[in-house]
């Protein structure tokens, strides 16, 4: 359910660069990278027991 | 002219400008190109896509958000200066470096030799080593890009948006909107994809209902 939230973070984000919304665009794209990067930190650490 | 002014003032268009403008409808359609490659993969070639799949195709998307902004930009009524560009190819640039460290995270989790790798080969290569490839090009054309940015530069363009470029970007949010779709039924209500998948959750899910319903011993 967190890849499909993230999903539609970026369709949001697409939307908003389509009207040319530049401020949210900006915003709606760094938290976007930030719940990827978060969810890939998840992925690639979960087996190994890290803790940050 | 100072720099304040600069920065503010329209964009003219550079002599190459014509070229620009099918370079940011050939990265749109290239990445929705990839996109729906990883849709043939998954649905006639019958894999699974793996959360790290998932997150490549995020990144992808997020790469592409930069040229969608610049064809929305040039459209659109609001004022159009040079930071469209800066935003729309920086934007482009982060989308493509996240989307290479995954890539490259999981091509290094299958190098060893006796690794099969996760899934098929697709013209000798697996799909996340083909997505470093898509992620360095995307690099690639945004710093040739910048290079060239008087040059490439666009101005704004009058009237609407023309059907090429409405047909691209719709077919761009299709596929945004499918993955979302899709996901959801790989994950059903779990909190996160499972790491090697072999069914659609959400299919499951409902099946094990009718099943429940069917015999309630």
């Amino acid at each position: 359910m967190i890849a499909t939230a993230i999903f539609l973070l970026i369709l949001a984000t697409i939307l908003t660069a389509m009207r040319g919304n530049r401020r949210l665009l900006i915003c709606l794209h760094l938290v976007s990278m930030l719940a990827v990067a978060m969810l890939f930190a998840h992925h690639v650490t979960e087996k190994l027991g890290l803790s940050f | 002219m100072n720099h304040e002014q600069e920065k503010t003032s329209e964009v003219i268009d550079g002599n190459l400008a014509p070229l620009q403008w099918i370079l940011l409808h050939v990265q749109v359609v290239g990445i929705t190109g990839v996109l729906l490659g990883a849709y043939y993969v998954q649905f006639v070639m019958q894999e699974f896509p793996c959360p790290l799949c998932i997150l490549q195709r995020m990144a992808m998307m997020l790469a592409a958000v930069g040229p969608a902004y610049m064809l929305g930009s040039i459209h659109s009524k609001k004022s159009h200066d040079h930071d469209v560009l800066t935003v729309a190819y920086g934007t482009s640039i982060l989308g493509a470096v996240l989307g290479l460290s995954i890539s490259s995270r999981q091509v290094l989790l299958h190098i060893l030799p006796g690794d099969d790798g996760y899934g098929s080969a697709v013209m000798g290569m697996h799909l996340y080593t083909w997505a470093i490839v898509v992620f360095v090009v995307v690099l690639a054309v945004c710093g040739l890009t910048l290079v060239f940015t008087p040059r490439l530069q666009m101005a704004k363009r009058s009237g609407g948006m023309p059907i090429p470029t409405k047909t691209v970007l719709a077919a761009f949010i299709l596929v945004i909107f499918a993955n979302v779709v899709t996901t959801f039924v790989e994950s059903g209500f779990n909190l996160y994809l499972p790491d090697s998948p072999t069914s659609y959750k959400l299919i499951d899910g409902i099946k094990d209902i009718g099943g429940t319903e069917g015999n309630p011993s």
